[in-house]
Order: C-alpha cells, then sequence, then structure tokens
C-alpha cells in the first residue's frame, strides 16, 4: 500500500486523527524548521515557528479545503509567521558554525567556498522579509515562481519584481559574481 | 526592450537565452547588441545562480535534522488544543483560513493611517460655521473646497508682497 496523499492525512486530521497529524508532522517538519531557520538567522526561533505552524494546521484541519496543496497551504503559514516573528535573537546562520582546519589539498578552495557561501547567506538575510522569502522558496526550496506567488499571496509578476529587486541588491552587495568575466 | 524587461525575463526564464520564448530571445539579442551592460547582467546572473544552486541546495542540515526530531517529539507529548470544529463555508477561499497569519502591522499601519486622515479632514474640511448661523437658516456646514490645505501649509507670503 502506497502512502498516504498530504490531502488524506489532513481529512483524517480534520476529524482529529492525532496519528494522521503526527504522520504529517514527521513529513513537513525538517522542511519547516529549515525554511524558518533560513529565514530567520537562527535555529531556537525556527523551532518555535515550525511548533506554532503545526498546531495552527491542527486547528484549521476542520476547515481546511483542498483547493491548493498541503504543502503551498503550510508553506505559507511558515512564511507568514515568520514575517510577524519578531527576531529575539542575533541572525547567526549555521554556516557560522566554524570553520575546522582541513589537511586536504583542496581545503583552500573549500574555505574560500564556505567564505561565499556565507557572505550570500548574509546578504540574503539583510534583504527586505518578502524579498528573503521570495529567494529562499524559490531557490532553496525550488518552487516555481507561480507557486511562490500562491504562497506568498501575490501575482506571479509581483514575485518576479521581488526576485528581480533581490538580484538587485545582492549583485550590489556581493559585487561582481566569481566566474564572472 | 528596456533593461526592466530584460531583468523581469531573467528571473522568470533564467540565465540561458535559448531557453526564452522566440520574440523575446529575439529582442534581448538586439538589446545586449546595442547595450553591453545587458551582456553583462546576463553573465552576472548566471553566475549569481550558479551561486545560489551552490550555496542553498543540498537540503536540510544536521542542525535541521536534529530540530526537526525535536519538533515532532515535543508536539507527539503535548496535549493537542482544540479544534475549530465551525463548519467549512465552501464559497470561502482556504486562503481565508490563514487570515490571522497574514503579516499584522501593514493592515495596522493603514487602519491609523486612515483614521489620522478622517481625524484630519474632520477637522478641516467641514467647518460648521458661527453659532448663530448654525441656529438659523445656514445650518448647512461650509466646505472647504481646498483640500490641500489639509497637507500643504500656505508658503510665508512673498517679500514683494508685503
Amino acid at each position: 500500500m502506497g502512502e498516504a496523499s498530504d490531502e488524506d492525512l489532513m481529512a483524517r486530521v480534520a476529524q482529529g486523527d492525532a496519528a494522521a497529524f503526527r504522520t504529517l508532522t514527521e513529513r513537513y517538519a525538517v522542511r519547516a524548521v529549515a525554511l524558518a531557520r533560513r529565514f530567520l538567522g537562527n535555529s531556537a526561533d525556527a523551532e518555535d515557528i515550525a511548533q506554532d505552524a503545526f498546531l495552527r494546521v491542527w486547528r484549521a484541519a476542520p476547515r481546511w479545503q483542498p483547493t491548493a496543496a498541503f504543502g503551498t497551504w503550510f508553506y505559507r503559514i511558515v512564511v507568514n509567521l515568520c514575517l510577524n516573528h519578531r527576531r529575539r535573537r542575533d541572525f547567526a546562520p549555521l554556516e557560522d558554525a566554524g570553520n575546522i582546519a582541513d589537511p586536504a589539498p583542496d581545503a583552500l578552495a573549500r574555505l574560500a567556498r564556505g567564505h561565499e557561501d556565507r557572505a550570500l547567506a548574509r546578504a540574503i538575510a539583510d534583504l527586505p522579509q518578502r524579498q528573503r522569502a521570495a529567494v529562499l522558496l524559490t531557490y532553496w526550496e525550488g518552487l516555481s515562481n507561480a507557486r511562490t506567488a500562491e504562497v506568498l499571496d501575490a501575482s506571479v509578476s509581483g514575485v518576479e519584481t521581488l526576485l528581480v529587486r533581490a538580484r538587485r541588491a545582492l549583485r550590489a552587495r556581493l559585487g561582481p559574481q566569481p566566474g564572472e568575466e | 526592450m528596456t533593461h526592466d524587461e530584460f531583468e523581469h525575463l531573467l528571473v522568470a526564464h533564467g540565465a540561458d537565452v535559448s531557453l526564452w520564448p522566440e520574440p523575446a530571445q529575439r529582442r534581448a539579442r538586439e538589446l545586449m547588441a546595442r547595450d553591453p551592460s545587458a551582456a553583462g547582467l546576463l553573465a552576472n546572473d548566471a553566475a549569481l545562480d550558479a551561486r545560489f544552486a551552490r550555496a542553498l541546495s543540498g537540503g536540510p542540515v544536521a542542525q535541521d535534522l536534529a530540530a526537526g526530531r525535536r519538533v515532532v517529539a515535543h508536539l507527539a507529548a503535548l496535549p493537542l488544543p482544540k479544534q475549530d470544529a465551525r463548519a467549512p463555508v465552501r464559497w470561502l477561499p482556504s486562503w481565508l483560513l490563514a487570515l490571522d497569519l497574514r503579516p499584522a502591522w501593514p493592515s495596522i499601519a493603514a487602519l491609523a493611517g486612515m483614521a489620522a486622515l478622517g481625524f484630519l479632514a474632520g477637522l478641516n474640511v467641514v467647518d460648521p460655521g458661527p453659532l448663530d448661523a448654525a441656529m438659523g437658516d445656514g445650518a448647512r456646514p461650509q466646505v472647504i473646497a481646498d483640500l490641500s490645505t489639509i497637507v500643504f501649509e500656505p508658503g510665508p507670503p512673498e517679500e514683494s508682497a508685503l
């Protein structure tokens, strides 16, 4: 027997089925925490957001209509909670966890790459909130512009405008990209 | 094609111009031929995409996996709250369910702005006139036609006018 779809699970959650709810939380917890951490810049706040998002799913389940994919709705809840969240802790991306001395021959190259990745993470963290959400949903979660628009409750051209502005800001902040002629 | 349109197409279709719709492709090539900064933007965008792909790919890291497990365990241990048992309203889009999740501050700012504007309008637009006029046949309040006085203070008179 195949895995139950998100929508089947939601139908059961709507009936108060705690086991179905647990399956949904197992399916989406890591993604929720990861998205919130990228958005807010720290893991502790991200855990609070993920937990709050799931509790909202549980409470709203009997009223939920499967007019859009559950994942889209759930992303919207997580993103909106992040947008409303007052950052309580400093931004500390995981990538700052430390550069351990590495004796491998390509260690320097990897160190440089790690430095570039951290600079990008910081630049994304400094974007205005909706631009940051659009960048993370599109380039990290890999959502299409149309699905990002659904999550952000915006038009596709609105999302494109957010991405254009975000990319301009990132280009200005990061300077010429590596590998660019 | 303008630079702005070019940037939007880059976001919509990616940095490989050969994958763009035919008319846009042709106009983009024309733009790049006459404007070298557009060609530079294309190269920069491709490099930024590569940087995104490297830095933002790979999915969750160990810390996210551990945090996810903690969230699942915590939710399993919590007494789940009462569900919202009101019947679903089928003609309403389901996004309304998330209404309380929308960012609150823009709505609050808009409401406060409207309240302030209403207050100013009340103070400035409608002049109830002198009390004796209101008691007589001129009971209708006077309306000040020039709304600009609400926003713009008249400047001081020109020196030559004094």
